[in-house]
């Protein structure tokens, strides 16, 4: 919607780079803005820069139609942005041609922005579409210092700790900068930028860590973060807004935060703080017995709904007197919740009252009403009922262009965010036609990399395969190549590529090849390359080669390969058993290096693993459990080879994503000790190795999840297995079946092998309880996408496309939005044109609540900065001093707070 | 070659016609196409790279003989683009408009001419090197006549072809292809059509002309051309057709009149003499006055009288020195026994054989029309009747007979579902065939193994879709088709290309692009019949299950991540009912630790211990 007036303008701007006609000269008069001032001289251009409030400028050069719709919207906005303190104007440079910004490039497609006289931040065209766009923007910049963005965790604490004991925090999560949400956020924090510090975030990591972050569901939403109270470096609770953001929503959510989070009625009755204010209340009734119990509770539910619902306690009889029409029955404890807008409260079934279940209650009664009254969440997109009456009463399909076009791949995502961070291809060549049967053909092993440009896999893989050819820098002959089957089509059809990207081995000049199937990572693919150029197997043949081998020293380079090795001893005698274990080498030559001792000291090897010739020996150096494990069985490679696989990790292995796929594959449960390297999570580790050690439970995966912070990955495990328990912790999972069970030890037993030992063992026979069951994973597409079958058919039922050329018609003669005649219309060509554009251009009707709140936040704003202007009056008079303004408002109760606000 | 006959159980009368032929020492071969121009020759490839038994009749001494003669003034107007700043030898296809495929690269028109729009002498030669460095097998000088079906039994069509050449020779084939292309002025018979000298042999000296009155019946691309040629010499030219100019800028069709023939139109509407008429052929004649000739209205039925009579205003009043006939050509059927009973097309398309959409022509099982004579299935919508166009039609031909004959199945590649984005994405932005034939030809994707795999077809006839697995040899129930179309009204003669238009630049206004950009169509069940019989006016296909437009491009590059790509994603995960989404293998991981299934790319890349850390941190 907004996008495409944005794109309309850049088309455009083609249609006129090709078809150069029809266009009348169009010099813009005062007359054609309402808000926007036009200036006509570097005098008076010089002022209105050196203002102290933000003073936006359009250098206008020449006249474009698309410029038309822009400079539209921008009037509008101008109007807007008057209360923000922000002046826009439009300075003409056909006129003034002194003016050294006219002669810049590209200056018309900039809004430029100044403050004191000094040059801030250019704003690009491109960007701005629309009212909301250009709100959001210049608001932004208005707000620079005082709304940041701040998209990691760390940022954000460091934000909040910087306020800690001054403020709290309002935090806003948007998909993106420019929207419509964006503006509401900027406006609220605009109006309290004061009583809060605002910042927001458009990604995930930003917000990770606040409360309720699972459920954001990449919805716009906001929280306080809690600060203003305390001084201790703590981790600051969070709460997060319980309704889709909008204007009223957000503005009434932060207002509400300066309410008390309970109130108790007194028995000569009172007004209740939250009745004026247009929030939902939950009552929660009490007498003598049951006071403490509900004011307990009444506190716990203030930390869940605050600023969304307010927590009336009150005593029965006051109660029963004060609110006759109430229907209340007279029982303790006893909870009901009054929407907002209604009159009376709605009792749930007497006997609810666990924390648990009232918390539920009053959360359902809050979704209900958000479910109710979804409120203006964008106003633009589809009609508003009166002019969907006008047409019928079909529904237009629903276009949601924001959800369709924000990607939400985490690995296309990742190739637009580093589109600009160059990949570094230096030692990587891209094969043609020609150099691809040369390249191949000319070297014993390279390793081809086939991918396609529209692909984020293929792409996002091969930055990666550049890191690796970085990585391998100094090897003497080059190893990887590149094919893109967007420019070598043929290339790759010849080589059967269909897959992308494919990674393709071809060794002996080109004469054998196989497909790469390991990950799409930089270290893999090194310790491949690596992998591929020893001999298979690795003759030892001298004692300080074995002695490398078997401490990770030779070859040379093992250290950064792999922490595996496999060593095959055999004797004269044992050619069969050799033959397979040099073809297990061969098969599995990208996977670990194979070495081979078959002289003289293979018996003595053999020996000191306490076993006869022939011998394969399992190395491992990060096992400190089981450093080796020799094979016992048969001489039958795929019995050999299952072996080797199984037997390659350590006994107690850390869960990464490069083995879990080795681990799951295996189909046993899993025991996982999640750690953060501390003391306590040492001594677990211990007590766990001990398990292992009693090779009791060889058909358990024993592994460990580190859980370094509050945002890693191990601690969003723990809280799907339901566990609160302190790290360390251990749980019990058995994954891969259709009921996947978790079940987490008893706290106090984790310390102790034996315990954990019986605990297996009672998991295992069905005797413990078990903690929880990991949900099925719900995989539907995240969005319906453009059902353009149902668009076509509301289109052919309502557009009236042949207007619509009509309309276009004109526009092309004389500009969007003005007639025939070149005059500019202001109501019918543009706002046909936007019922024409269903689903197009944005609508600027804001709702009327949504102006009344804008009003009021505006109102707010000013009253603020009068009254700041009036003790700084006050100050210069010696009258009164900032001590004692500050005093007066820390003294300040809720009420007067009330009062003030409402200045 | 095989010389043995393919007949084992014969009649009697067969008997004696078999040995008569036999006698004549005639040969048997699976496939015998008439004519050696480019259809013909494209076609010996595809037979030759299969091992098929098949035999080139060129009645001429060399290939390509019509472009020895046409075009008269020896310009193509087929365009021949050197140069797109791609690599991509499939995409390059799109802007070459005079090559065959074939897989040897130096067989590609650049090579032969640097012209834009080339010489006819450089098409010859191009053909002929085609012909010679493929090894193409070619009979010269033979002239086919009296083409009969003969019954037979033990072939599959239950009968053979038997033919003769201009010397006596015989011939007998399995299969017919017929790709002598549509060469036979079409020369009406009007009343003094005698009168007037034919586009084929006028004199291109333009010296001939000099201070001439000119009248041109006709006003195609050969109209138009002679009007160029002479234009600088005569007098003044007028021209006449029947229906409008048709502007292949506003049609899209490139056999309509081109803008390298149009300087005409100038000269008429800038009032320097020349004109253009619009009168139907068939209500004038032409007479002799003194050395000049003059066209006139027949009489008016009944009244006695002639129109011209009537009008003393009428625009060709004044007569010509010269009349000569550009009214194209039409298919040669004298080539069969029985003329009459090879069905033509009707309506517009009767200057070609009457074929089905396997291009088999209706009236002769067995028969096959190739090339040019086979335009009639996308006549004024697509681009059959050209080289650029019958290339891919001829492929298709050969597909179709290699299942129908030789149970062969139409080429496939079978891929995971998790490339499907990826091979949709490349076919759209390379592939030739769908983008000459446009909506002619179409990829399909053939679903299978519980929506887990899926077959890839390239550019198949998109009026065969219900018959998809009995034309192919694969079996198909849910299938998607990759189309690349117009706007609905866009291709209108007479429409103003240069009006205000807005490009559809909104992914979600992708249904009203104008110009060519591809449409997916999902069908949950192979279309019927019926379905295709009946589908809508002015569409393509039968009402699908879910459509997804993909919105124009001003580059005809669809590979934006978010405008092209992303909707794309969302429809293809909506057929599957599936996030398709590709994830990090932490991100994976967690699935994988906190869920009994992970999503289809972890499951099919992450577990299989294919994943991607993120690069971000």
């Amino acid at each position: 919607m907004e996008r495409q007036i944005c794109l309309c303008i850049v088309t455009v701007a083609i249609m006129m780079v090709l078809y150069p006609h029809g266009c009348t000269s169009y010099v813009p008069s005062p007359s054609d803005f309402l808000t926007v001032r036009v200036l006509n001289s570097k005098v008076l251009l010089e002022e209105f820069m050196k203002d102290p409030n933000l003073r936006a400028v359009y250098y206008f050069k020449r006249d474009l139609p698309r410029l038309r719709a822009f400079l539209k919207e921008l009037d509008k906005s101008a109007e807007n942005l008057k209360v923000y303190g922000v002046e826009v104007a439009l300075f003409d440079c056909t006129t003034s041609t002194d003016e050294e910004t006219c002669k810049k490039d590209k200056v018309e497609q900039m809004i430029y922005t100044y403050r004191n006289g000094q040059k801030l931040l250019q704003l690009e065209l491109e960007t701005m579409f629309d009212v909301n766009s250009i709100m959001s923007n210049i608001l932004q910049l208005v707000l620079l210092r005082e709304v940041p963005i701040l998209q990691r965790q760390e940022e954000r604490n460091q934000y909040v700790d910087r306020h800690r004991g001054k403020f709290d925090t309002i935090f806003g999560y948007m998909r993106a900068i420019g929207t419509y949400e964006h503006r509401v956020f900027m406006e609220v924090a605009y109006a309290y930028q004061d009583k809060y510090k605002f910042a927001l975030c458009t990604n995930k990591e930003g917000y990770s860590g606040l409360e309720g972050e699972n459920e954001v569901a990449e919805q716009t939403t906001a929280w306080v973060i809690y600060s203003k109270g305390t001084t201790e470096m703590i981790s600051s609770p969070s709460l997060r807004l319980k309704c889709p953001v909008n204007l009223v929503t957000l503005a009434s959510f932060v207002k509400a935060l300066t309410l008390p989070k309970t109130y108790d009625v007194p028995v000569s009755g009172a007004e209740i703080p939250y009745q004026s204010k247009d929030m939902h209340i939950a009552y929660l009734y009490y007498d003598g017995d049951t006071e403490k119990n509900v004011k307990e509770n009444a506190d716990r539910l203030a930390q869940d709904f605050h600023g969304t619902v307010g927590i009336v306690t009150i005593e029965r009889n006051a109660a029963i007197q004060q609110f006759t029409s109430h229907g209340y029955d007279g029982r303790s404890p006893r909870i009901s919740f009054q929407m907002k807008d209604t009159t009376n409260p709605v009792f749930p079934p007497p006997e609810l009252w666990n924390p648990q279940e009232i918390n539920m209650f009053v959360k359902a009664s809050v979704a209900e009403y958000c479910r109710k009254n979804p409120g203006p969440v964008n106003p633009s997109g589809e009609m508003n009922g009166e002019e969907t009456a006008e047409r019928g009463t079909a529904v237009s399909p629903d276009i949601n262009v924001d959800e369709v076009e924000t990607q939400d791949d985490e690995v296309a995502g990742e190739v637009i965010r580093l589109n600009k961070v160059p990949m570094k291809l230096d030692l990587v060549p891209a094969l043609t036609d020609k150099t691809f049967p040369q390249n191949i053909g000319s070297t014993n092993l390279l390793l081809v990399l086939f991918y396609l440009p529209f692909d984020a896999r293929s792409m996002s893989f091969l930055r990666r395969y550049g890191e690796a050819a970085v990585m391998l820098r100094d090897q003497s002959t080059k190893s990887l190549a590149r094919v893109n089957c967007y420019d070598w089509t043929d290339v790759c059809g010849n080589q059967n590529v269909t897959i992308y990207p494919t990674l393709r081995v071809y060794q002996k000049m080109g004469e054998v090849h196989e497909d790469y199937k390991g990950p799409m990572d930089t270290q893999a693919v090194y310790s491949t390359v690596k992998l591929l150029q020893y001999s298979r197997p690795l003759p030892l043949t001298i004692q300080s080669e074995i002695d490398g081998f078997v401490s990770g020293t030779f070859p040379p380079d093992m250290s950064t390969i792999s922490n595996t090795s496999i060593m095959g001893l055999f004797g004269k005698s044992h050619a069969q058993e050799q033959a397979v274990y040099d073809q297990l080498a061969e098969e599995m030559k990208d996977k670990f290096v194979f070495g081979l001792v078959d002289s003289a000291f293979a018996p003595k090897m053999a020996n000191m693993y306490g076993t006869d010739l022939p011998a394969v020996v399992v190395l491992k150096r990060d096992d400190m459990l089981e450093p080796h494990v020799v094979y016992r069985g048969m001489y039958q490679a795929q019995v050999l080879k299952d072996f080797i696989l199984m037997n390659s990790l350590p006994k107690l292995v850390e869960l990464t994503p490069q083995r879990f796929p080795l681990l799951y594959g295996q189909q046993k449960p899993f025991v996982i000790l999640f750690t953060n390297g501390g003391d306590k999570s040492k001594l677990s580790e211990k007590a766990i190795e001990q398990v292992i050690q009693t090779n009791k439970y060889r058909d358990l995966m024993f592994c460990y999840l580190s859980v370094p912070s509050k945002s890693s990955l191990g601690h969003r495990v723990l809280q799907q297995y339901n566990s609160n328990l302190d790290i360390p912790t251990i749980s019990l999972v058995k994954l891969n079946t259709v009921s996947a069970k978790v079940y987490n030890l008893f706290d106090g037993y984790k310390y102790e092998s034996d315990k954990i030992s019986e605990w297996i063992g009672h998991v295992l026979a069905g005797q413990e309880q078990l903690s929880s069951m990991l949900p099925r994973g719900d995989w539907k597409p995240l969005s319906k996408g453009y059902n353009f079958l149902k668009i076509i058919e509301w289109e052919k039922k309502h557009a009236n496309k042949r207007e619509t050329n009509q309309i276009l018609a004109t526009a092309e003669e004389h500009g969007i939005g003005f007639n025939a005649d070149g005059e500019y219309e202001k109501e019918e060509v543009s706002s046909r044109m936007h019922k024409e554009d269903h689903m197009g251009m944005m609508k600027e009707t804001d709702s009327k609540e949504d102006a009344e709140v804008r009003e009021e936040l505006v109102q707010l704003h000013s009253s603020r900065l009068y009254h700041q202007k009036h003790v700084k009056e006050h100050n210069k008079e010696g009258k009164m001093d900032k001590m004692k303004t500050d005093r007066k408002s820390e003294s300040q109760t809720p009420k007067d707070q009330i009062k003030h606000e409402e200045l | 070659m095989n010389c043995s006959p393919p007949c084992a159980r014969i009649h009697i009368f067969h008997v004696l016609v078999i040995l008569l032929t036999l006698t004549l020492a005639s040969c048997y071969h699976d496939y015998c196409i008439i004519g050696s121009g480019p259809s013909g020759l494209q076609m010996g490839y595809f037979f030759k790279k299969s091992g098929r038994d098949y035999i080139i009749f060129e009645k001429s001494n060399i290939s390509g003989d019509f472009f020895t003669l046409y075009p008269r003034h020896k310009t193509l107007i087929s365009i021949n683009k050197r140069n797109t700043g791609k690599t991509n030898k499939e995409f390059n296809l799109r802007h070459d408009w005079n090559s065959l495929l074939s897989d040897d690269e130096s067989l590609l028109f650049r090579y032969y001419s640097k012209e834009m729009f080339p010489s006819s002498d450089d098409l010859v030669r191009y053909l002929n090197d085609y012909q010679t460095k493929l090894g193409l097998k070619v009979q010269f000088n033979t002239y086919i006549r009296n083409i009969q079906m003969i019954p037979c039994e033990a072939a599959v069509d239950e009968h053979i072809f038997t033919m003769s050449d201009q010397h006596g020779n015989s011939y007998r084939c399995g299969k017919l292809i017929v790709a002598t292309g549509v060469s036979t002025p079409n020369i009406p018979d009007i009343p003094g059509i005698e009168y007037t000298e034919g586009y084929e042999s006028i004199s291109t000296n333009r010296d001939d002309y000099e201070g001439k009155t000119v009248l041109i019946l006709g006003r195609g691309n050969s109209a138009f051309e002679v009007a160029s040629s002479i234009y600088g010499s005569s007098n003044l030219i007028h021209m006449v057709g029947r229906s409008r100019v048709r502007l292949a800028w506003e049609t899209h069709y490139v056999g309509d009149l081109r803008a390298v023939n149009n300087a005409l139109l100038d000269t008429y509407q800038l009032k320097s003499l020349d004109g253009i008429l619009q009168v139907g052929l068939d209500e004038m004649k032409i007479v002799k006055r003194g050395n000049k000739f003059q066209l006139q209205v027949s009489n008016m039925k009944g009244s006695g009288k002639s129109r011209d009579q009537m009008h003393d205003n009428f625009p060709m009043r004044e007569p010509y020195d010269k009349i000569i006939r550009c009214l194209g050509f039409k298919f040669d059927s004298d080539i069969f026994n029985l003329s009459s009973s090879f069905k033509m097309d009707d309506g517009r398309g009767k200057k070609y054989p009457a074929i089905g959409n396997d291009y088999e022509s209706v009236s002769m099982k067995g028969v096959f029309l190739a090339g040019s004579a086979s335009h009639s299935l996308d006549f004024r919508k697509s681009a059959g009747g050209f080289i650029h166009g019958f290339r891919y039609t001829g492929r298709v031909l050969h597909r179709l007979l290699e299942w129908r004959y030789h149970q062969v199945p139409w080429p496939i590649t079978t891929q995971p579902v998790t490339n499907l984005l990826a091979v949709i994405l490349k076919r759209l932005n390379e592939a030739s065939g769908i983008y000459q034939m446009v909506s002619v030809l179409a990829d399909i994707v053939i679903f299978k193994k519980n929506n887990t795999e899926f077959d890839y077809l390239e550019e198949f006839p998109l009026n065969l879709l219900h018959e998809l697995p009995a034309r192919t040899g694969h079996e198909a129930e849910n299938v998607l088709v990759v189309n690349m179309q117009y706007g609905e009204d866009f291709s209108i003669p007479g429409s103003d290309i240069f009006t205000f238009y807005k490009p559809s630049l909104n992914s979600s206004d992708a249904h009203n692009s104008n110009f060519l950009h591809p449409c997916l169509y999902y069908f949950d069940t192979l279309p019927t019949e019926e379905d295709m019989k009946y589908k809508e006016e002015k569409k393509h296909l039968p009402t699908p299950k879910a459509i997804h437009h993909i919105m124009e491009d001003f580059l005809t590059t669809w590979d934006a991540p978010i405008s092209h790509v992303l909707p794309l994603r969302r429809f293809l995960e909506n057929i599957f009912d599936t996030d398709m989404r590709d994830f990090h293998w932490e991100t994976c991981m967690e699935y994988a630790l906190t869920r009994t299934t992970v999503p289809l790319t972890c499951q099919e890349f992450f577990l299989k211990g294919q994943g991607m850390g993120s690069t971000l941190g």
